[in-house]
């Protein structure tokens, strides 16, 4: 059932933000729910979400588990607009309050204690575009959907199941916004790995070939260029 | 694989101020943006003072656009225009914080045995030109969209003591996620009861943050990818996009007054002049 999407205010995410130390055992616990409605809380974003996808959500850590994770965040946020996507605010909401089971069984342990605190910090809240593309719990799978969604638009979970067949592809694409902001380049380099299947697990041969696109794609214009003549380009930095 | 003034390509690029060619020019004119929400219009009209490129363009063999890039939101798109005027729609909710557009000319199939009266000698009489590159390149121009412009500045510094540093010096450290401004205990103690009154503002404007922002346009100069993961970045530059500041090739005394709007003047009002020196 579809419920509106809140944003907090600035100065209650400033207050989250200040005081992750002495909410620790908030974070361990059940969390901030009782204060969902409270002041500050829940500004209306005028959009809609199912908060119902946050309960199916898989917390193990491991790259099948981002894929489907991925899917289901971006379908369910479909309606949030990259502008939206980069507020802190927002995300941050999620992270305490509709999707706090989800992210605090992801990535924080009861018996890890105070490095718990470091955790907090970066995966319940949104620093700066890192923080938003690769490290807070919703906001990371959103951008993967996002961008895997602009790579094949038609097919957005082939596009994710290789971004993130492995974090270093990931690291590689989605995190070299040189490479990521290029959507011809991007699903270019999605068809190589299909086409040639190593890239997929061999760890040297796909960062060799990201070097060499770099080398020899500085300053070529791959938005003016057809499907087949990207592929040649990039088959080209594979030998 | 940004496009860069100083970049070195092996084929000749019409670029202000570079040697290849030795007569010519190539701009893009853009009309301010216009959000008429939720659309934003762009309004764009190229001049290409080359009859080579021209001939070029008109041939089909190169093509005439430009790139319009927002980072924070992972827009880049090359939209080609014609050597009219050309009106664009975009989504206003595709862009968020600093928005780049760069005019460029791009060869869309090799080009072989390129003939021109004032290409630079240094290229051999009759050079190729290779498959989708670059022929020529405008420099960069930035506007900010929505409201992260004008986050106040107060929002992205945060004032830290350091008992390390000597009584009545500020350092700054731009690598945290708030710009980090140290100072002595005492010294820190003094500028929160400076913040306390309008004057006491006034005067930090002047004597902490302008030359802190000189310091950090000097510190980000050419080397933006160090600190565009720092949240604060995201607001200072969607800030220096509004007020034209360019962060590869700032002026720092000129820029850092700029961004904090001439705050000497500030001082000048007459009611605050009066309080200070009375």
């Amino acid at each position: 059932m579809n419920c509106p999407l809140y944003y907090l205010s600035q100065s209650v995410h400033d207050d989250l933000e200040e005081k992750v130390e002495s909410n620790l055992e908030h974070y361990l616990d059940e969390g901030f729910k009782t204060k969902a409605g409270f002041p500050g809380w829940a500004i209306e974003s005028g959009l809609q979400i199912d908060p119902e996808v946050f309960l199916v959500m898989d917390p193990e850590s491991s790259a099948k588990a981002d894929c489907t994770n991925s899917l289901l965040v971006y379908n369910a946020l479909k309606s949030i607009s990259p502008a939206h996507a980069c507020d802190s605010r927002l995300w941050t909401r999620l992270t305490h309050i509709e999707a706090f089971d989800y992210s605090r069984a992801r990535w924080l342990k009861a018996e890890d204690g105070e490095k718990n605190i470091r955790q907090i910090e970066l995966h319940f809240f949104a620093k700066g575009r890192g923080g938003l593309r690769d490290d807070n719990s919703i906001a990371r799978l959103w951008w993967n959907g996002y961008i895997a969604s602009q790579c094949r638009p038609s097919n957005p979970e082939s596009a994710l199941k290789l971004i993130l067949s492995s974090a270093d592809i990931r690291t590689s694409t989605i995190e070299r916004p040189w490479i990521s902001f290029r959507t011809p380049l991007l699903a270019g380099i999605l068809r190589t790995m299909e086409h040639v299947e190593e890239l997929q697990y061999n760890r040297i041969l796909f960062r060799n070939f990201m070097k060499k696109v770099n080398a020899y794609g500085g300053g070529m214009v791959f938005e003016v260029m057809t499907e087949s003549d990207v592929d040649e380009f990039l088959e080209h930095c594979i030998k | 694989m940004k496009f860069r003034q100083d970049m070195l390509f092996g084929h000749p690029v019409l670029i202000r101020e570079r040697e290849d060619y030795l007569k010519g020019d190539f701009q893009l004119v853009f009309d301010n943006p216009v959000i008429e929400a939720p659309a934003m219009l762009i309004r764009v009209k190229p001049e290409v003072n080359s009859p080579d490129l021209s001939e070029l363009i008109h041939e089909g063999k190169a093509v005439c656009g430009f790139y319009i890039i927002c980072e924070n939101t992972y827009f880049n798109r090359f939209i080609p225009v014609d050597l009219t005027e050309n009106l664009f729609k975009f989504d206003a909710h595709d862009f968020a914080g600093a928005v780049r557009l760069r005019g460029v000319i791009v060869s869309r199939e090799t080009i072989r045995g390129f003939q021109s009266r004032v290409l630079n000698p240094e290229f051999g009489e009759r050079p190729d030109l290779p498959a989708a590159s670059i022929l020529a390149l405008d420099d960069e121009q930035k506007f900010a969209v929505g409201q992260i412009s004008k986050k106040p500045f107060e929002s992205i510094f945060s004032l830290v003591a350091d008992p390390s540093l000597p009584q009545g010096k500020v350092m700054v450290n731009p690598l945290a996620e708030k710009i980090q401004i140290y100072a002595h205990p005492g010294t820190k103690a003094n500028i929160d009861e400076f913040r306390n009154t309008e004057a006491g503002r006034f005067v930090l404007l002047n004597a902490v943050y302008l030359p802190a922002l000189m310091q950090l346009l000097h510190d980000v100069a050419g080397q933006r990818e160090v600190y565009e993961n720092k949240a604060w970045f995201a607001v200072f530059d969607a800030k220096c996009s509004a007020l034209g500041v360019s962060l590869d090739n700032p002026k720092p005394l000129e820029d850092a007054q700029k961004l904090l709007l001439d705050p000497f003047m500030r001082l000048e009002e007459k009611t605050i002049k009066e309080r200070l020196l009375s």
